[in-house]
């Protein structure tokens, strides 16, 4: 049996470990390993950050083939701005003080596609403790990554879609509206506001715009739909947190808003509110 | 495309309207839409039907089930054999009548449905399509 | 309107399903009839489904005075021209 001397070394290193005699050593099992590790890029870094070594599972997940990218430095895998703030060398930096350095982000591919890496990089250092590279072990998980974001989009936009109305008072309802207010928004919002006001047998619905970051033509006019549906089965609305800026937007717009009552504040909203509905116990007169 | 259920109703005389809307919002319904939506369908088939018998005398108005991809729909044709629109651009402008209604008729029905689309020509008639589809599921 | 000391008229459209352009000129033409004899048109109980597909029709119905309920319409038509004092 021609076993090698650097071979035995190994299976000194790995004592305990029951490889029985005739079968490969230890080396050439985790050599096996690394080569059918297709889902993984594990990748040998000399102390510089130049690629020494590169598996098969690196060329799939990078697309670079080893004769192309050993001797390249690993900074190429890292998008532009990643590299100008350093990312890189920091990298290299904290797995040399702390052993090892963990992280996720977008990273390059050789056509320049991006991909979501989720990556260990680990020092290597010798029986002495000297530096003599770095093992780094990459993964793409970029459909997780995608199917993450989706949902968080989904949640935001269920959160966005389903604005709630609340009872704030006996015949006042509120509803606070939150980003943008597109037409299908409006519309289920509108539906549900006007349900709202029947069953309660609210005549006051503020509609507070506090959380709207800019308020366009279009957001305008479905604000301006509204207050008419309102004001149709016998309710008002009363549009609240209307920012100076807003106010100046609509105005700039053409929007007229001479027939929506609106005020700057919840509160002063709300006093509006109190002011109509005494108004309509004592005097019955729903004119303004 | 036409897995529908055709229904045709005449229009001949002013009763006629309250037949279309009563068997347009059976169709609605029937397909699933939501009370605003079968709401607006009814509402648009009403104008255009109105417009009809104020501008053509007489016509006839069809319902079907239509479908796309993964989205159903109802559709409604309403044909008559009129004056034919001369300027269909003048009268999708809100306001604007050559009869003696407010003018909303055909931009109201545009507005509440989700697709229209106009054939006319002078002395011959008008055929309007228009389209709801049913949002979600 | 012409034998009862009526003041206005509350017109309930809480069964109406559906509303066109031509209705809601017929209930212009009635609120400015009953104006000319000297009273008020109080709308009621108008739909949410309605209320939402008339106002994309392109209908405000102007200045036409609503209520929430038949009650609260009949209580706007009974004090609406008298002072401001507690009624009940």
């Amino acid at each position: 049996m021609s076993r090698s001397t650097e071979g035995s070394t190994l299976e000194r290193s790995s004592a305990g470990n029951r490889v029985s005699a005739g079968m490969q050593t230890t080396a050439e099992h985790f050599r096996m390993l690394v080569e059918n590790m297709k889902d993984y890029a594990i990748i040998i870094l000399d102390t510089d950050g130049r690629v020494a070594s590169w598996n098969p599972g690196s060329e799939t997940i990078l697309g670079y083939r080893s004769n192309e990218i050993i001797g390249q430095h690993f900074s190429r895998f890292f998008p532009s701005d990643e590299v100008q703030r350093g990312k890189p060398e920091m990298e290299l930096k904290v797995a040399t003080t702390e052993g090892r350095s963990e992280d996720e982000g977008w990273r390059i591919k050789k056509d320049g596609a991006r991909f979501w890496s989720n990556e260990v990089i680990t020092a290597l250092r010798d029986e002495s403790g000297t530096l003599c590279g770095f093992g780094k072990v990459m993964r793409d998980l970029t459909e997780r990554k995608r199917a993450e974001e989706k949902a968080t989009l989904q949640a935001r936009e269920i959160l966005e879609i389903s604005t709630p109305v609340i009872q704030i008072w006996d015949g006042v309802l509120m509803a606070p509206l939150i980003g943008t207010l597109d037409s299908e928004r409006t519309q289920k919002l509108m539906e549900g506001l006007l349900e709202r006001i029947v069953q309660t047998n609210s005549a006051v619905a503020l509609l507070d715009v506090t959380g709207v970051p800019t308020i366009d033509t279009r957001t305008a006019q479905h604000l301006a739909e509204m207050t008419t549906a309102v004001r149709l089965l016998g309710a008002q609305a009363v549009l609240t947190g209307v920012r100076p800026a807003i106010a100046q937007t609509l105005a700039h717009l053409g929007v007229d808003l001479g027939e929506i009552t609106t005020r700057s504040t919840l509160a002063a909203g709300f006093r509006v509110a109190l002011n109509l509905l005494s108004l309509q116990v004592v005097s019955g007169n729903g004119s303004r | 495309m036409n897995d529908s259920f055709p229904e045709e109703v005449a229009l001949r005389t002013e009763t006629d309207i309250v037949v279309v809307r009563k068997s347009v919002r059976e169709a609605a319904i029937r397909l699933g839409f939501g009370i605003t939506d079968v709401t607006r369908i009814i509402t648009a088939a009403s104008e255009l039907a109105r417009n009809v018998f104020l501008y053509a005398g007489s016509g006839v108005v069809r319902c079907r089930v239509v479908s796309r991809s993964d989205q159903v729909g109802l559709e409604l044709i309403v044909e008559d054999h009129g004056p034919g629109i001369a300027d269909i651009d003048r009268a999708m402008q809100p306001g604007y009548t050559t009869g003696n209604g407010l003018g909303l008729g055909l931009p109201g029905a545009k507005r509440l449905m989700d697709e229209m689309e106009i054939e006319s020509e002078a002395g011959k008639g008008t055929k309007i399509t228009v389209k709801k589809w049913r949002k979600g599921t | 309107m012409e034998r009862s000391p009526a003041r206005g008229v509350v017109l309930d459209v809480s069964a109406v399903e559906s509303l066109d352009s031509f209705f809601a000129r017929t209930i212009a033409e009635t609120t400015r009839m009953v104006g000319l004899m000297g009273g008020h048109t109080i709308l009621t109980g108008m739909r949410p489904s309605v209320a939402i597909t008339i106002t994309q029709l392109g209908l405000t119905l102007g200045k036409m005075r609503t209520a929430l309920t038949v009650d609260r319409a009949f209580h706007i038509l009974r004090d609406g021209s008298q002072p401001v004092q507690n009624h009940e």
